[in-house]
């Protein structure tokens, strides 16, 4: 198990920047995932860890080394690819064992390791047969059986999972997590697919247009998200946004004048009235006002349409022009059909400044 | 006429102003199979009869192939072909192979490698075989050159000795062929998954194991589409073996397609020169098994 550091580390097509100064520290044993829209930089970086892709500038430090410039092979790491990248013309049993032949590993070791890593994986039925034999799913836990022959210290993830159907891409997932679990490696997993993120991470790097927008637990990501990239970004459905004003006694008011108490927000610093600022709620914080206000400048939402999701429905608002949802009780009947008042907990919502995005 | 004021009705309107597209193309095809398969029927019969001059109708058996095989200059030209496309088969692709390799390894001299091996595929093979007489001439070549830069001792003449003549033109015909292999092989080279390179780099694995042990293998179907164009390359040798040797010294550098079309126009024997005919059908058409395989192969 062991420690990786990204430090200021930029790269640059041509004049095109891709990484713009990423700073990032993964403790050994963690389970650390990159998320980030397509082409935000994901691969380039997990690249340059492993040494596959050179750096303008910055540090990589492995295990507490300075690794910039070492060959991808010293880096103590393996890698597990999207399109898999097994040896189309080898079985299973050479593409597991070939990299530890080429480094004359003994012969009793090779078939060790790879014995014991087909058991953990459970593709000893496969050993023998080509890639091309295999299913989606098989290949990629070959994929995974050789990066894991290599080194279970530390594993770089690409994408793993985006190539297998729902499914068993929630089987994979589960067994990344006992793999995880079981061995305690060091993991850096690239995805785009936040569900992905959410159930595998010990921690997420959320990263937007070269720059890390966020690192912390799945749940503080999703409950307090530092930007309102991230906000917008995670969570399925999307978080209700209303921009608006900052007002004196830390009051929201809304383009229309509708206005919303936030003292029960907990600010990052003291508020200066006059901001333009973005509020956000999640879906899960909405729900009719018990006590509505009934004040001329309270919320109001008329509702648009219902999607019925099993156990709940999500109810579509029309709020102020914007789109708003909020979870009902499918069962409970209580589903609004006109005019309500929405309400929801201060504490629960997040504030962003409008021109930088940032979390107030 | 209200008719000409209709838009355009396409090949309905066709037979009335009597223009039938299907039976020009009925007719083009008929000619190509009169021409084509009747010539081959006509070859093999001939190859059953006694014609010498002028083509007789009286079969005799398999005189002609007995008579064939009892030619030396016939086995010369079948040992010529073996020779020839063994080793211009196997230094084309080894040759093309390499220099695929170095293109898709970014080596700079790319511009160079292009023109020395792609330009002789658009040139006719009778120029091809035209330059390489000439710098293999002892007066006019690389002897005479060397020689010039002060290495008098330097012996370069393989055109005149019968022994080395076929060399010279597996030379020639490896400088020929490899710049197809190299294309063919670096169209195969460049769509090997940039992962697979990211693995071998991150297992650490010799660049030269990498290629033989993984690429390679992995481009085996493109490689047997280059043997195949290369075995009709040779087969098709005829006018490379005219502009370079014209099947001398002696008969030394004769190939079975030589031979037939001598023997047809120059010595008037037509039956033999059947026989050679049909018999270089056999080897072309047992081409087509390798093809077949593979072709089976890749749909099993
Ligand atoms: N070799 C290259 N030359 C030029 N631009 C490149 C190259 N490789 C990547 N890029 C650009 O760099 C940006 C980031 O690419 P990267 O592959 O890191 O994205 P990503 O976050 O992994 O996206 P995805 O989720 O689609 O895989 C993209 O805009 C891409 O177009
Ligand atoms: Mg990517």
């Amino acid at each position: 198990m062991i420690g990786v550091g990204i430090r200021g580390v930029t790269k640059s097509y041509g004049a095109l920047p891709i990484l713009r100064g990423i700073d990032l520290t993964i403790d050994p044993g963690e389970f650390v995932v990159l998320l980030g829209p397509s082409g935000c930089g994901k691969s380039t970086l997990l690249n340059i860890v492993a040494g596959l892709e050179p750096l303008d500038d910055g540090a990589i430090e492995i295990a507490g080394e300075d690794m910039t410039h070492a060959d991808p092979s010293k880096r103590h790491l393996a890698m597990v690819f999207q399109s898999y990248a097994l040896f189309p013309t080898m079985s299973v049993r050479q593409n597991l064992g070939f990299g530890m032949r080429i480094n004359r590993v003994p012969k009793a070791e090779i078939v060790r390791r790879v014995q014991s890593v087909a058991a953990l994986l459970q593709i000893e039925p496969l050993l023998d047969r080509k890639p091309a034999q295999l299913s989606g799913g098989q290949r990629q836990r070959v994929a995974i059986g050789r990066a894991l022959v290599r080194s279970t210290r530390l594993c770089l993830f690409d994408e793993p999972l985006s190539n297998l159907d729902a499914q068993l891409r929630a089987d994979m997932r589960v067994e990344l997590r006992r793999l995880h679990a079981d061995l305690g490696s060091t993991m850096i997993y690239v995805t785009h697919d936040q569900v992905e993120a959410m159930t595998l991470a010990s921690r997420v790097a959320v990263i937007n247009r070269g720059k890390v927008e966020q690192v912390d637990t799945p749940q503080k990501v999703y409950d307090r998200p530092a930007t309102l990239f991230v906000a917008r970004f995670v969570g399925s459905p999307a978080i209700n946004l209303l921009e608006g004003v900052l007002m004196a006694d830390r009051r929201f008011r809304s383009a229309t004048g509708a206005t919303v108490d936030l003292s029960g927000y907990a600010f990052a610093s003291t508020p200066r009235p006059g901001t333009e600022v973005v509020l956000g709620v999640r879906p899960d914080d909405v729900r009719v006002a018990e006590a509505p206000a009934r004040r001329g400048d309270a919320l109001s939402a008329v509702p648009a349409f219902t999607e019925s999701l099993g156990p709940r429905s999500l109810l579509w608002l029309e709020l102020d022009g914007q789109r708003w949802s909020m979870y009902v009780d499918a069962k409970g009947g209580a589903i609004p059909t006109g005019p309500f008042e929405p309400g929801f907990d201060a504490a629960d919502a997040s504030l962003f400044d409008k021109t930088t995005g940032v979390r107030l | 006429m209200t008719r000409s004021k209709a838009p355009a009705r396409g090949l309905s309107d066709m037979p009335e102003s009597g223009f039938r597209p299907d039976l020009v193309a009925i007719g083009f095809f008929l000619v190509v199979a009169l021409v084509f398969y009747g010539s081959l029927l006509w070859t093999g019969y001939l190859s059953l009869t006694n014609s010498r001059l002028i083509p007789s109708y009286e079969i005799v058996g398999f005189d002609q192939f007995a008579r064939l095989v009892a030619t030396p200059r016939w086995r010369t030209a079948c040992v010529n072909l073996v020779i020839l496309g063994a080793f211009g088969i196997a230094g084309s692709l080894a040759l093309g192979t390499l220099l695929a390799i170095l293109l898709d390894r970014d080596v700079r001299a790319e511009g160079l490698l292009r023109s020395i091996f792609l330009h002789p595929l658009a040139l006719s093979l009778v120029i091809t075989g035209l330059a390489w007489r000439w710098l293999l001439d002892p007066v006019t070549g690389i002897q005479s050159v060397l020689r010039g830069l002060g290495w008098s001792s330097f012996h370069l003449d393989w055109l005149a000795d019968p022994d080395t003549a076929i060399y010279a033109l597996v030379v020639a015909s490896i400088w020929r062929s490899s710049g197809l292999v190299m294309i063919i092989m670096l169209a195969g080279l460049r769509g090997v998954d940039t992962d697979i390179w990211k693995a071998i780099r991150l297992e650490g694995i010799p660049l030269w194991r990498a290629y033989a042990q993984i690429v390679l293998p992995s481009l085996k179907l493109t490689i047997a589409s280059c043997i195949i164009l290369l075995m009709a390359d040779v087969v098709r040798s005829y006018d490379l073996v005219i502009a370079l040797t014209k099947g001398g010294p002696g008969f030394s550098t004769d190939l079975p397609a030589k031979f037939a079309v001598d023997h047809f126009f120059g010595r008037a024997n037509i039956g033999l020169a059947s026989a050679a005919s049909v018999v270089i059908l056999g080897f072309v058409a047992s081409l087509l098994v390798p093809y077949l395989l593979i072709q089976r192969k890749g749909r099993a």
